[in-house]
Formats: C-alpha cells, sequence, structure tokens
C-alpha cells in the first residue's frame, strides 16, 4: 500500500525531501493541469506548477490538515496562475497556428477541458485529477482518500456527469 | 455539444497525458528545494532543537560585529566592494540565453567531441525519465528514484545511462549551434572559486568554451576548466567500488548479500567475502559469481564525489573582486540545425500566361544537443559555414552525406521523440559577412530534442513561368516540369532565401488541396531566378535519337540528332530541349532547325514553344573534329 498524502506531507514537514518528492510527482500533472485551465498556455503552465510546488515547499508547516495537501496545493497553483493571467503578458501574434498536441485535440479544446474541471466541486475534482492526471487506480484513490472503492466510482460517474453538463452549457 | 462517456474518458485521459511534465527544468525540482535558503519557514526547522537555534543566532551575532570591525579596518581603493560570507555556498542563476544556429552545410565534417557513451537512451533523472526507457531501463520504483541516495543505490540491469545525451551510436547527427549562455554567479570569494555550469549542452566542443566576468573582466580569470562528462550510470558507480564492499538484494528472495566486488561485467559480478591483499601469503577469499539479472538492486557505500548527473562544466575561477558576478558564457555545440522549408501553393495555373503562386517559408530548428534552451534568443545563421574534421569526431561507418536522410528520420519511429511544435514569429534579416543573419523577433524556448518550426517568410501573388524540360540525359522520354521564378521584389519576394526543401501543393476541383512534388532549393540571393522541379509531364512526350553518323576524315565525323516533343495539352507549351555533345572533341552546329543557346562547351539549350496537340520536331548536325 502507498503511503497517503498526509503521511508523505507530515513526514515533508519534517525535512523530508524524499516524501516531497512523491508528492511531487504525484501531483505535478494536476499541478500543470490546474494552471493550464487559468493561463491557456502548457509552457507557463509547467512554470506555475513548479512555482507552486516550491511554495508549498516553503508553507508546508502552515498546512494545518495533511490529508488535505492535494487541494492546498492546487489552490496554490490556481492563485499563482490568476496572479500570473492578471500580470502582462506577451501577447501572441495574430494569426498564431495553434500548436499541435501529440494527441489529436487542440492545446484550447484541452486547456478548454480543464477549465471545465475546474468548475466541479472539489470531492469531484479530486477523484478526476487522481484518475486522469496521477493515473491512480480506484483502490489507490480510495486508500489515498480513506473511502470505499464504490464511493470511488460513485463519484466518478457523477463527476462526468457534472462534467457533462458544463461542456455542454459552454 | 454531445459528450459521450467514453469520449469524455478519452478526452480526460488525453488531457492527463497532455498535463504530464515535459520540461526538463523538472529534474533540478528536487535540488532547488534543497538550495533553498535556510529560512525558518522550510520544513524541518520546527523539529531543530531550541539550542541549537540560539546557538545559531549567537554565532550570526559575533560574525555579525566581528565582520563590521573588519569592514571598517579594510582600506578600501574607492571600490564598493560586497564581501561575501565565506561560507555561502556559491549559486549560479540563468540569466538569459542566445542560441545560434547554423543552417545545415554542405561540407559539414563531423565535428563533435563528444564522447562515446554508446548504446540506447536509456535514462532516468530523479524524476525518472519514462520517455527515455530503453530496452534497460532504470528498474527502481519512484521511492528509491527519488531517494537523496545516502547509500548510493544502483539500479541492476542498466549498463549505461545517457541522460538525455543523443545517441552518438549509429549515424552522426551533424549541425552546430553558438551558445551564448548568461548566468549570475553569486557568493564569489576573493581568490579562488570552484564554479559549476550545469545545464550546458552535452554536445558541447569544449575547446571552444569561453567564460567571462561582464562585473569584473580584467580581474577575473580562468585558472582551469573541466568538462565533467563521466555521468553517473551503474557502471560507472560501479567501477569506483572495485575491492570495496557492496551489498545486493536478490530479485526472488529478497535475500541480502553483501561482499567486496572483485569485478563486474554486463552479466555478472564477482564479489569476495573478504578484501583482496597484496599479500601472496595471505588466505585467499572466498569468491562468488552473482548474476546481474537476478538482482533486484546492488548498495554501495555513498555517492562518489567525481560522478556528475549530467554534463557539467567546471572551473577553477579566480578573482580579485568578490561577491555577485555576472557572467557570459559561449562555446559551440553539435546537434543543432536548421533548415528552411517552403510551403508552394499553386493557386491560379496558367500554362500559357504563367501560374500564380502563394508561398510560405518555415524554418524547422533540430535541437538534439543535450540542452534546453529556455526563452533563448534565437538566431539563425544561413550559408555554408567551413568546418574541418576534428580529430576527436566520432566517425560512423554510415558516410551519409546525404540530408535528406538526416531529415527524413524525423518521420521514423522509435528513433526519437520529436515534438513538433509550430509558432509563428518573425524573423529579421541582415547580412553577416558572407553569411545571412535571422534573427527572432521574441525569445522562443528550443527544448532538447524537439523540432520549433518558426514563420520565415510569407509571399501571395508570386508569378512563376513554367517550363518544360526535355532533357534525355535525365529522362528519355519525359519531360521535367519547371517552374521559373524570379526572386525580384516586383514578383513579391527579392529577399535572400536559405537553402531549403520546396513542397509543392495546388487545389484540385473539389476544393481539396493536393501534393504536387518536392524539391529542393540552394541559398539564392534576391533577384536571382528560382528554378523549381516539380513532376514528370503526362501529357508531354519526348524521344531523342542520333540519326545520321558519317566519318568525313579519320579525325572528322558528323552526327545528326533528332529530338521530337509531343505536346497532347490542350494550351500550347513553353518547352527547352537538351542537346549534349561529346566533351573530348571540338564540335559545331553546321546545321540545326531552332536556334540554340550554348549552355556551357558540351550543352545546348532549344528553347521553343509547342502548340496544342502538335508535335515539334528539332533537328541539329554537328561536325566534331579532334
Amino acid at each position: 500500500m502507498q503511503k497517503t498524502d498526509a503521511q508523505l506531507a507530515r513526514e515533508a514537514a519534517g525535512g523530508s525531501t524524499p516524501s516531497f518528492g512523491v508528492l511531487v510527482e504525484r501531483h505535478r500533472a494536476p499541478l500543470v493541469a490546474v494552471a493550464a485551465g487559468v493561463l491557456r498556455c502548457r509552457d507557463e503552465a509547467e512554470e506555475v506548477a513548479q512555482e507552486a510546488l516550491l511554495r508549498a515547499w516553503q508553507k508546508l508547516r502552515s498546512l494545518n490538515d495533511p490529508a488535505r495537501f492535494g487541494p492546498w496545493l492546487r489552490t496554490i497553483a490556481r492563485n499563482l496562475a490568476l496572479d500570473r493571467s492578471r500580470s502582462p503578458r506577451p501577447v501572441p501574434l495574430p494569426d498564431d497556428p495553434p500548436e499541435r498536441s501529440s494527441s489529436g485535440d487542440s492545446d484550447e479544446r484541452i486547456a478548454e477541458l480543464l477549465a471545465a474541471v475546474e468548475t466541479l466541486d472539489e470531492e469531484f475534482r479530486e477523484v478526476i485529477y487522481r484518475k486522469h492526471f496521477s493515473q491512480q487506480s480506484g483502490r489507490q484513490i480510495a486508500e489515498q482518500l480513506g473511502i470505499a472503492e464504490g464511493t470511488v466510482r460513485s463519484r466518478l460517474s457523477r463527476a462526468y456527469a457534472r462534467l457533462r453538463e458544463t461542456i455542454q452549457r459552454d | 455539444m454531445d459528450e459521450s462517456h467514453d469520449n469524455l474518458e478519452q478526452r480526460l485521459d488525453e488531457a492527463g497525458r497532455w498535463s504530464q511534465p515535459r520540461d526538463a527544468s523538472w529534474d533540478s525540482l528536487l535540488d532547488r528545494l534543497e538550495s533553498q535558503d535556510e529560512s525558518a519557514e522550510r520544513p524541518g526547522g520546527s523539529s531543530r532543537p531550541p539550542w541549537l537555534a540560539m546557538v545559531v543566532a549567537a554565532g550570526l551575532l559575533i560574525a555579525m560585529v566581528t565582520g563590521l570591525v573588519w569592514l571598517s579596518q579594510e582600506p578600501r581603493d574607492g571600490k564598493d566592494f560586497v564581501h561575501a560570507d565565506p561560507i555561502e555556498p556559491i549559486e549560479v542563476k540563468r540569466r538569459g540565453v542566445t542560441l545560434t544556429v547554423f543552417s545545415a552545410s554542405q561540407n559539414s565534417q563531423q565535428t563533435l567531441f563528444m564522447p562515446l557513451l554508446g548504446g540506447g537512451q536509456g535514462g532516468a533523472s530523479r524524476f525518472g525519465n519514462a520517455k527515455q526507457g530503453g530496452a534497460e531501463q532504470m528498474q527502481m520504483d519512484s521511492q528509491e528514484l527519488l531517494a537523496p541516495n545516502p547509500g548510493g543505490y544502483i539500479a541492476n540491469g542498466i549498463t549505461q545511462q545517457t541522460f538525455g545525451r543523443p545517441s552518438v551510436a549509429g549515424r552522426q547527427k551533424r549541425g552546430m549551434a553558438l551558445v551564448k549562455d548568461r548566468r549570475l554567479v553569486m557568493h564569489l570569494k576573493q581568490g579562488d572559486n570552484l564554479v559549476k555550469f550545469t545545464d550546458v549542452a552535452a554536445t558541447i566542443d569544449p575547446t571552444s568554451v569561453r567564460l567571462t566576468s561582464d562585473t569584473d573582466p580584467l580581474g577575473t580569470q580562468v585558472v582551469e576548466q573541466n568538462f565533467e562528462f563521466d555521468l553517473a550510470t551503474a557502471d560507472a558507480l560501479l567501477k569506483r567500488f572495485v575491492d570495496k564492499k557492496v551489498s545486493c538484494v536478490e530479485r526472488d528472495s529478497g535475500e541480502l548479500i553483501e561482499g567486496f566486488l572483485i569485478s563486474f561485467d554486463a552479466q555478472s559480478l564477482l564479489l569476495a567475502d573478504a578484501a583482496v591483499s597484496d599479500d601472496p601469503d595471505a588466505p585467499r577469499p572466498k569468491t562468488e559469481a552473482i548474476v546481474r539479472s537476478q538482482l533486484q538492486s546492488i548498495r554501495v557505500a555513498e555517492m562518489p564525489a567525481d560522478l556528475y548527473t549530467r554534463p557539467t562544466l567546471v572551473w577553477r575561477l579566480r578573482t580579485k573582486t568578490p561577491g555577485n558576478h555576472e557572467m557570459t558564457l559561449s562555446y559551440l555545440c553539435g546537434q543543432a540545425v536548421w533548415q528552411a522549408d517552403y510551403n508552394v501553393l499553386i493557386r491560379d495555373q496558367d500554362v500559357d500566361a504563367g501560374d500564380t503562386l502563394d508561398i510560405k517559408g518555415w524554418v524547422s530548428i533540430d535541437n538534439r544537443s543535450g540542452a534546453t534552451f529556455e526563452q533563448a534568443g534565437i538566431k539563425l545563421i544561413a550559408g555554408d559555414v567551413n568546418r574541418v574534421r576534428d580529430p576527436w569526431a566520432v566517425v560512423t561507418g554510415y558516410g551519409q552525406n546525404s540530408e535528406e536522410l538526416w531529415w527524413s528520420d524525423l518521420n521514423v519511429d522509435g528513433v526519437f521523440e520529436a515534438e513538433l511544435e509550430v509558432r509563428q514569429k518573425k524573423f529579421s534579416e541582415k547580412t553577416f559577412f558572407e553569411y545571412k543573419l535571422y534573427t527572432l523577433s521574441q525569445p522562443s524556448t528550443v527544448k532538447d530534442r524537439q523540432i520549433k518550426q518558426l514563420n520565415l517568410l510569407k509571399a501571395g501573388g508570386v508569378k512563376a513561368r513554367r517550363r518544360y524540360l526535355f532533357d534525355p540525359n535525365r529522362d528519355a522520354t519525359r519531360a521535367t516540369v519547371q517552374l521559373l521564378v524570379a526572386n525580384s521584389e516586383e514578383n513579391h519576394l527579392g529577399r535572400p532565401l536559405p537553402k531549403g526543401r520546396v513542397t509543392f501543393t495546388a487545389v484540385d476541383a473539389d476544393g481539396e488541396t493536393q501534393f504536387l512534388g518536392r524539391d529542393k532549393i540552394d541559398h539564392t540571393p534576391k533577384d536571382e531566378e528560382l528554378e523549381l522541379n516539380l513532376a514528370k509531364a503526362f501529357d508531354v512526350v519526348c524521344s531523342h535519337k542520333q540519326v545520321r553518323y558519317k566519318k568525313l576524315a579519320h579525325n572528322h565525323y558528323e552526327y545528326r540528332y533528332e529530338m521530337r516533343i509531343r505536346n497532347h495539352k490542350e494550351t500550347a507549351i513553353n518547352v527547352r530541349a537538351v542537346g549534349h555533345l561529346a566533351s573530348h572533341a571540338n564540335w559545331k552546329v553546321t546545321k540545326t532547325t531552332d536556334k540554340y543557346t550554348k549552355h556551357d562547351f558540351k550543352t545546348l539549350h532549344f528553347d521553343c514553344r509547342v502548340e496544342s496537340n502538335t508535335e515539334k520536331k528539332i533537328s541539329y548536325t554537328v561536325e566534331h573534329k579532334w
């Protein structure tokens, strides 16, 4: 059984870099996703994700509930991305062709989906990020969140439904 | 938008893959954490006993008082020196980088100075480099990879680690770039300092490295420079532990085997139960050969200090000015190259009056130097830069000079992962020495193992004359369709065109863009004419034959040749027919049906017009004499 975020966060707060490294690996993709949903720019999103992790490392002791490490980290990333989006940024040339991703969706379309994920409630976001971004199985998510596997499945199902509604509405 | 259940999950999976970090700077994130200031906010601070904080505070107070007294006594020579704390570690921060990439050159010689590491592209960063996993992969779980490695774990079953270094086995990639890297070096002390620069290109030419201090160029000198490329591979680590104690964990049983490493190779380790003594009378230790594939991991006592995780430039720097220095590092590196690609859309087709073209030029920068250049100023040199072969350069058995093959690699699955990024920024062009220098208007990030495409030019309404070339030496029956484009301002061009590949397309009756053909152009100055070969004409049939041979004297012969061009098109065409003559004799055209121009000492050009659905016969008689 993997260590939970709460265990790792406690160890990291005690100065354990390896424990923080595991948390980094677990949460970096969701962080990039959160920042990309705000900034609509993948390169900048990676920068923000790293900055968020550096901030988190500095402020880890101020985290009252280590079990909420993931949401807390994503809030840092979201705030940093919002700060950055408000600051003056280089204006892209009008006829910039869209960046091609290795997969089918364009970067813009993916960013729209990420922004839609961000509109979900925290409990739904949590399972979406863990399943699709941190590539955790249903059992791992259940262990990490301390809930039953069936609950994970139902949360995911409701999260998909909400997400579909959001996408259709937009 | 109707999102089916599966489709939404697929899109989320795709977004998950898309969000996986790609930037190389992630590899150094934990290092950056560890190098952060020992501030009160840093985790672990509270776990220290209070008396330690008091001792530290008292020490700092004494140091400050001592420093103030010392500063007040220090004679000053007008300069406001910043006295760095001698115990403060030297830090290096990147300020900016300029990348000047040279175009693929015809005379490219193997000039890479990179040591051969051979083998696959396997490699693992601190976070694991899944993309680069080769057949022999680091077999550690994430916990081991992320561990600070106090015990120096070595993954078993790996023989080489290249850490993203381009593989030089097999085909040698060409190309060259000049890197100008500005960095802030902090906390230098007066006298000698050991300064390390990581994130330099793996294909660096160490002999071209130049480091200058912009803060104190006269008072700062490089005493010694080393390029450290003995990277921390499993074998490099094991080599340092021969005759020393190592511990192995067996894969299946989890049993711990300890012993003194006698020797090792790719398949096995030889362990002894005691250190081997040089004394011939000493009892010989028992030895055991262990198959490496049966091991889960091998543990050594500590990580040797002389192993580096990535290529590193190390200097012994002597300075008279302590404190922070703005420094500029410049060097040449290999395996970075650019070429131009032109997309020509034949917008309006008119065989007789001429075609109208829309031309878009792209620059493709292929960086496989082993370094990512973040937000770099980009300059491109067009022209054939002369180079000489370096005695250390890797010589491959392929002997390939074809750039076509070079570029075709981009499409070969599994050769490497080419990430295609398309951006549009403006290039300004200037003459530089005998070359053309193109400077990008905005900085751009050029990642390692990435092809970046940038807009070079856009020209619409370019007029082209269409010509059908019949050269019996190239093709005895068919004519080549050529487009002749004046590279002039009147023709909406009139700018130097770097050497590159030209792709022709046209829109068919259904509105679909169709591929027509591909050609190459050389570096073409303005006001020169581009001669572009498109394809073989379908409706134009040609023949060439010798119809007369007569010996006039023992050294004097007469030949007659006949060329026929049948135009089955509905429009008249302009044709250039090429007549080839003997190069070993004096010749004279005595009779001809059409006017010709002498192209060179053995080639005639007949430019003529062939009406629709007619046959044109060109006949010429030549006397050869020697």
